[in-house]
């Protein structure tokens, strides 16, 4: 696996809620995955916390949890 | 006397509860309207369901007729027999995980996203599964 190379990590539970913590990404990449799961899971986000790496500029890292 | 219990769930695609259904070793039939589910014969509430676990087919299939009924918000209700106890909400909460997974594959697909590691069960029954991006 590159170094550049982004890793996303599902975790699915019972009562049909998704985890989704991303790693790796750089800029708006994450945000802007995150928004194309959401979307294409017809998801709703129920839980969002913002890793310390999200504010470092070359590093965006999110957790986000999701119904359906 | 013996009834069908109505659960409802927040599972709304057929073909990704049907993948987890077979995924579990289940016989699942579709159709495209609801049908009559095979309960207990003196059960006059009759049940109608799209996706259906037939009775007495296959290693893990229930006593009767065990089915998934599209409701006007777009869920199924999971529609089980009092008599099959083994289908009680442990198994509907692996059937919820398992459509879970299904609904990840597909969408990792459409993102293109590459499988990073075979999923893992864990402890508690859910299941993680990794993909990458790979970089441009």
């Amino acid at each position: 696996m590159a170094a550049e190379d982004k890793v996303v990590t599902f975790t699915i539970s019972k009562g049909g809620k998704i985890a989704v913590d991303m790693d790796g990404f750089h800029g708006q990449g994450c945000s802007e995955l995150q928004d194309q799961i959401t979307e294409r899971m017809g998801a709703k986000v129920v839980d969002e916390e913002v890793k310390p790496e999200y504010y470092d500029d070359n590093c965006n890292v999110n957790t986000l949890t999701s119904g359906r | 006397m013996s009834k069908y219990r109505v659960n409802q769930t927040s599972m709304t695609e057929g073909d990704c509860l049907e993948e987890a259904l077979q995924g579990l070793g289940h016989t699942v039939e579709r159709h495209n309207h609801a049908v009559e589910l095979q309960g207990w014969p003196y059960d006059r509430d009759k049940k109608f369901a799209e996706i259906v676990v037939p009775a007495h087919r296959g290693a893990n299939a229930p006593q009767y007729d065990l089915g998934f009924k599209k409701q006007k918000d777009g869920s199924y209700a999971a529609l089980i027999e009092d008599m099959d106890y083994k289908f009680g909400k442990e198994w509907l909460g692996k059937v919820e995980v398992a459509y879970g997974h299904a609904k990840v594959k597909k969408m990792a697909d459409d993102l293109g996203l590459e499988l990073l590691a075979e999923p893992e069960t864990l402890s508690n029954g859910d299941i993680k599964v990794q993909y990458v991006q790979r970089s441009a």
